[in-house]
């Protein structure tokens, strides 16, 4: 009777282990990567909508404050999203045969909302969490946080898509260590921290080249904040705005400040 | 021995533990003190019914593991299994609203007729709290159950729904259309054969609709109809007065009130504001404490606060009374017997105490005894000067020419001899609360067209051609006065939510054209306002009441001539039946309402269920135990029903509540025909003596085979039977103020397990709140309250069978016999025993809120695997649910017993309705599903299974308001928050705020003298402190 194994068998049995043994690893860096990319977190990711709004075009090119149509930002925890009226005030004017607008035209005669071609109604939210986080919209901006710090870049986004992946890692970044994060226009001290936040999509207007801004006046207005590397002095500055500013730190790790 | 251990309640054991002072001094129940081998096995488990890990086999304990090991990793590929959220925009915003937060309308809830001003939370268009309105004066900002679950029934899915014509479905048109050819068919005839039929009513609109219609058609007949009317009331200040009328007390100025069973903290127009003036007496840093003698025939809340309470039979009642009076010098007729059924050591020292409080004093009289017990009240507040001093009065509110009795007996009798063509019924829900023996159904179906405006399609609407839908009050306008005769405005906060009209409009088709109720409304204000009409009407809806409307009270003038014409009544021998509203679901018209359902009773703790009350001694001598089955017979029907025992019930006499028993309620309240353990209560009605009575004598008892499970809730989260309430009269206060105990070493007291350096306070408010249970009346508003506030789920009867409730706030009951040591009356009273569960005089019932204490160390916190609960630098005990993998180790260590488990999805299934009996489906479907999220706070998280929670001190509103004062630049206010709770409670027992703030509300509750801590030898230093109840005795009365 011959061997039941012949030589092969061996390098066989050290493969089979050595695929065994990585196969949980494997799977646990793949999950990690599936749930890492934009597939899951959707970031980056540009979502069809009714209508083609466009941000660059109306927030950027126009010059128009992110106030006039996300009306409740500073109020309310919930930043508004405008209604068909908003939308028509400008639009009963210009471009009112744009086939674009079709679906806005017809939400204001109707008085039904913006509908699909396929009659569906709803916009794709863009910018969501989770329904046990209870984010507030009013108190980031009172406290002088950038909208592109959490929305990314938005005024040069032509169809809008999400900036940052909303992460419990990524929102404790700056709840740990907020100097890295707060800013104040130097030359400027006389706005309030609520007036930074839109003083510098201001400056951004008037010097669209961005020659003159900071280093981490353009981090703020491109959404890349949390790459940027504060310099000491910054991160001074930022110890004392939190002073300034009465940001209670450990209170925001506390769970009950996001979750309830 | 072996009979005694199968026994679900030992009276004999209970009672041989408590006389052999082995007992603790309070105890929760007899279940507790007899230590009945079920009880003992139900408590020993945390988790009583649970699968245990021990007896699951290996193969699917791994398998359980793996399973839960991937599907924990796929939490973190949410977006790619959740569908892509939508969000749609207005066309155009509503007028005010900011998005995000919410909006606040005044509004005016109605309960037998009654109005109470509420303020109605709205975010984005839903209605999602209700509050009181602090401008009104039947509720000056606080509220009851039935006003904050009301707010449910509006988004009840078992409404209903749609125009039926026969059960097919039909159209307003259609209805109107076979309206007005019946009213120009009749119009010559004066509107003869037309007939309708109302709930009593005090709105302006509504009477002066009506007083149109009646106009117009003068043969027209309008009945009103109440199952629990103020008949009595009215009858008897029309005997005593000349005109029926609504008394108003003024609980302030009263030193002595002595109340025959009038539970005036609970039912009538006025309770909530009542509680809330009564309590401003019982709370000794607040000036003088008063007295409250109570008399009743069957436990109630107010026997529950009195410091001397006396049971006397219903029937008893007359002469209890007549004694009284005859003692405070009212010439009664001689003939009518002295009272036996109060000790007369109590009842002289009660007599001297009114004697030295004239002017200052009230005696009170429920609606549930007849007017000849009315009028000798009125006579003896006449003798004691309290009229004009502490009791004033104005005209009657609601309609009050015949009594309901007379009423329905009338027209019974007119559809029978067929003078009724056409019968209008709004409201109400006659073919079930009409006692059977009556014949109002039989009645009904001699009538040609018979139409029934109704919330929900029941039992009367089965009988009628058509069923209208009806708007709930939060869907229509209209207007109501209170117990003093304020006017205050019904104001909409929702388009209607099925195809629903006001009884307003319905009944504009008879005066002309269809018009809505804002027009109807407005039309009956228009002339009685300002010149600038429209500024004072948007005044009214700003402050929903109009101003200046109340009547001025009157001091009423006792005409004596009507006390010779009181008789003694025939007494009966037997066994007195008392029959009494339900608690919680009142007359019936709450069945269908999930939270009232499963709030526990004040005293019984019972849910889901009716049952006949029993006391101890009764139950011992007809030998009936717990659950047991009795049927029971009157002169007019037969019912069956439960038997629970309670101490401090009258012996020989049985309460029943009505309001149960309901074959079309809806899938919530329907369940007369389910097996018991699903159950929900029986009807009572058919024993209901005539006459407009609530009790009568000489039932017949027996016990019928088979058991009714009761879902009862006391017994659940056991606290080992530690003392935790204290109580104590204003004597033994001032040696002890807050009654500590002796300690052997008072230093240890404040040690604990657990480090010191749990969080750091400083520069954080510190929360904390106070209880007064001198205060806390045991009304159950704050449960209700935080259970609309939190988004807690209702479970279903066999769920809190399992000891499964949500609520994260409970009343818990207790009971104490105090040793009566040499007093010879009380010997006489309670036998050579010296204390007896057997004797209801003996029996003091005490309630304690409990809710989760956010203990500083909290014995929750370190035992949890997964850091789910965890400090906040604010001091609050913090509940992470995403965080939770419902392991259930924190309530395991929980002192308290105040935590809360999902065992199953109970907020999506909505469990309430799956015990669902319409047409044999035992499911909820997905369109109430849909509509019961509607009702959903939308600052709190809705939990689902297997997540643990707990109070959280309402951090949504602390949150909503740090996040308000930030934004302002400013430092929160000391007394800014306030918890859903502490808004709801009429008595004000309630304190929450800022300890870290000397100057805060609750800072100053904390310094009372009063103040203690429980279960503080465990050394878990909690920040809800509670304060001692304060009893007020007689000392001359004996303990009585």
């Amino acid at each position: 009777m011959g061997q039941l194994f012949n030589p092969k068998a061996n390098s066989i049995a050290k493969l089979s282990l050595i695929i065994g043994g990585s196969l949980p690893v494997l799977a646990i860096l793949g999950g990690h990567l599936i749930s890492n990319s934009s597939y899951n977190t959707k970031v980056d990711v540009p979502l069809d909508q009714p209508v083609p709004f466009s941000h660059r075009h109306h927030a950027w090119e126009l010059g128009i404050d992110c106030r006039y149509c996300h009306t409740s930002v500073e109020k309310s925890g919930f930043a508004g999203i405008p209604d068909t009226e908003t939308c028509m005030t400008c639009h009963s004017q210009i471009w009112t045969n744009s086939p674009l607008l079709e679906p806005v035209r017809k939400s204001y005669e109707t008085g039904l909302p913006i509908k699909w071609a396929s009659g569906e109604s709803g916009w794709n939210l863009v910018n969501n969490v989770p329904e046990f986080v209870y984010f507030d919209h009013s108190i980031h901006i009172a406290k002088g946080i950038s909208c592109n710090t959490c929305h990314g870049d938005v005024q040069n986004m032509h169809i809008t898509w999400k900036g940052q992946n909303f992460t419990m890692k990524w929102c404790l970044q700056c709840h740990t260590e907020p100097e890295k994060y707060l800013y104040v226009d130097k030359t400027r001290p006389d706005l309030t921290p609520r007036e930074q936040v839109f003083n510098l999509y201001v400056k951004q207007q008037e010097d669209p080249k961005m020659k003159s801004l900071s280093k981490r006046e353009i981090a703020l207005l491109t959404g890349t904040n949390e790459r940027y590397r504060p310099s000491k002095e910054e991160i001074e500055d930022g110890k004392k705005l939190i002073t300034e500013r009465n940001i209670k730190v450990k209170q925001l790790q506390d769970c009950w400040t996001c979750h309830r | 021995m072996a009979e005694n251990q199968n026994k679900r309640v030992d009276i004999a054991a209970a009672q041989a533990k408590l006389a052999s002072g082995s007992s603790r001094e309070y105890w929760k129940g007899l279940e507790e003190l007899a230590e009945t081998p079920e009880f003992t096995k139900y408590i020993e488990d945390e988790f009583p019914e649970r699968q245990s890990i021990v007896t699951m086999d290996r193969r699917n304990l791994l398998k359980f593991m793996g399973a839960s090991l991937l599907l924990g990793g796929l939490g973190g590929c949410r977006n790619i299994f959740m569908p892509q959220e939508k969000i749609v925009p207005y066309v155009k915003s509503p007028e005010d609203q900011v998005l995000g937060r919410p909006l606040y309308y005044a509004s005016t809830f109605t309960h037998q007729g009654y109005g109470y001003g509420v303020v109605v939370q709205q975010n984005e268009g839903r209605p999602t709290k209700i509050e009181g309105n602090t401008l009104h004066s039947a509720s000056l900002g606080r509220s009851d159950s039935y006003m904050q679950a009301s707010l449910l029934s509006l988004y009840d899915p078992d409404r209903l729904q749609i125009v039926q014509d026969a059960s097919e479905p039909a159209s307003w048109d259609d209805f109107f259309g076979i309206l007005r050819d019946k009213i120009s068919s009749r119009k010559e005839a004066g509107g003869q054969g037309l007939a309708m039929l109302f709930e009593p009513t005090s709105s302006p609109t509504t009477q002066r609709m009506i007083a149109q219609v009646q106009a117009k058609f003068p043969n027209l007949r309008v009945f009103f109809y109440d199952p629990v009317p103020r008949d009595a009331a009215y009858e008897g200040t029309a005997r005593a007065f000349g005109e029926p009328m609504e008394l108003l007390y003024d609980f302030t100025l009263a030193d002595v009130v002595v109340s025959f069973d009038h539970d005036f903290l609970h039912e009538g127009p006025g309770h909530v504001r009542y509680t809330h003036d009564f309590a401003k007496r019982r709370d000794p840093a607040q000036g003088n404490l008063n007295r409250l003698y109570a008399m009743e025939c069957t436990p109630t809340l107010l026997g529950a606060m009195a410091d001397h309470r006396a049971v006397c039979r219903s029937g008893d009642m007359l002469s209890l009374v007549a004694d009284v009076a005859r003692k405070l010098g009212v010439a009664v007729d001689p003939s009518i017997p002295a009272q036996k059924a109060v000790p007369e050591k109590l009842l002289n020292a009660m007599i001297s105490d009114l004697m030295s409080a004239r002017g200052r004093s009230i005696v009170t009289v429920s609606d549930y005894h007849s007017a000849d017990v009315h009028v000798l009240v009125h006579a003896i507040n006449a003798a004691l000067d309290n009229f004009g001093a502490t009791i004033r009065a104005i005209p009657a509110v609601l309609p009050s020419q015949r009594t309901s009795e007379a009423q329905i007996v009338d027209l019974i009798g007119q559809m029978n001899s067929g003078l009724i063509d056409t019968l209008l019924i709004f409201g109400g829900n006659p073919s079930y609360t009409v006692p059977k023996n009556y014949g109002f159904n039989e009645a009904l179906s001699k009538v040609n067209l018979k139409v029934h405006h109704t919330l929900y399609f029941d039992e009367t609407s089965e009988r009628c051609d058509w069923s209208l839908p009806a708007s709930h009050y939060l869907e229509a306008w209209g207007d109501a006065r209170s117990f003093d005769g304020q006017i205050s405005v019904v104001q909409p906060l929702i388009a209607p939510l099925y195809n629903s009209e006001s009884v307003l409009e319905i009944l504009s088709v008879f005066l002309g054209a269809f018009k809505k109720s804002y027009e109807a409304v407005r039309e009956t204000w228009k002339p009685q306002m300002a010149a600038d009409f429209e500024k004072s009407w948007r005044e009214v809806l700003h402050n929903g009441v109009v101003p200046n409307s109340n009547p001025t009270p009157i001091t009423p003038a006792f005409r004596s001539s009507e006390l010779m014409a009181i008789r003694p009544t025939r007494s009966v021998a037997g066994i007195e039946v008392n029959l009494r509203p339900d608690p919680t679901i009142w007359d019936g018209q709450y069945s269908n309402n999930g939270w009232l359902q499963e709030l526990p009773k004040p005293l019984t703790t019972l849910t889901w269920d009716n049952a006949a009350i029993l006391s101890p001694r009764t139950a011992e001598r007809l030998g009936l135990d717990r659950e047991d089955i009795v049927e029971i017979s009157s002169a007019q029907g037969v019912i069956q029903a439960p038997v629970l025992i309670l101490p401090g019930q009258m012996d020989e006499a049985i309460t029943v509540h009505l309001g149960y028993g309901r074959t079309r309620a809806g899938r919530v309240g329907s369940g007369a025909n389910l097996p018991t353990t699903d159950r929900v209560g029986f009807d009572a009605s058919p024993i209901k003596p005539r006459e407009g009575k609530w009790s009568f004598s000489g039932a017949g008892v027996k016990k019928v085979p088979g058991r009714w499970t009761l879902a009862t809730c006391q017994e659940h989260h056991y606290m080992e039977g530690r003392d935790i309430i204290r109580a104590g009269t204003p004597e033994e206060l001032a040696k002890n103020p807050n009654l500590q105990p002796e300690q052997k070493n008072p230093e240890k007291l404040e040690k604990s397990l657990y480090p010191d350096n749990i969080f750091d306070p400083t520069g954080y408010n510190q929360w904390a709140m106070t209880v007064d249970l001198s205060l806390c009346t045991g009304c159950n508003a704050c449960v209700t309250a935080c259970q609309a506030e939190n988004n807690i789920s209702v479970v279903g009867k066999d769920e809190v069978r399992r000891g499964r409730e949500m609520h994260w706030m409970r009343i818990d009951r207790y009971y104490r016999v105090r040793h009566q040591g040499q007093d010879l009356e009380a010997e006489r009273i309670m036998g050579p025993m010296g204390n007896s569960i057997f004797e209801p005089n003996s029996v003091e019932t005490y309630f304690m809120p409990l809710m989760c204490q956010h203990c500083e160390k909290a014995p929750c916190e370190p035992v949890c695997p997964v850091a789910a609960t965890v400090h906040s630098h604010e001091g609050l005990n913090q509940m992470v649910y995403n965080r939770c993998v419902g392991t259930r180790y924190c309530s395991n260590n929980c002192p308290y017993k105040v935590r809360r488990f999902n065992y199953y999805n109970y907020s999506d299934n909505q469990d309430q309705f799956q015990r669902s009996t319409v047409n044999g489906v035992r499911n909820t479907t997905e369109d109430a599903r849909q509509l019961l999220r509607m009702v959903n706070n939308p600052n709190v998280t809705v939990r689902g299974r297997g997540v643990m929670e707990k109070c959280t001190y309402c951090v949504q509103r602390i949150n909503l308001k740090r996040i308000e004062a930030k934004r302002e630049g400013r430092d929160l206010g000391p007394d800014e928050v306030v918890t859903a709770c502490q808004q709801a409670c009429p008595a004000g027992a309630i304190v929450f705020g800022d300890m870290s703030n000397p100057n805060s509300q609750v800072s100053q509750s904390r310094r009372d003298p009063r103040t203690y801590k429980l279960l503080q030898e465990t050394g878990t230093r909690p920040r809800t402190t509670y304060k001692v109840r304060v009893l007020n005795p007689n000392p001359e009365a004996g303990q009585a």
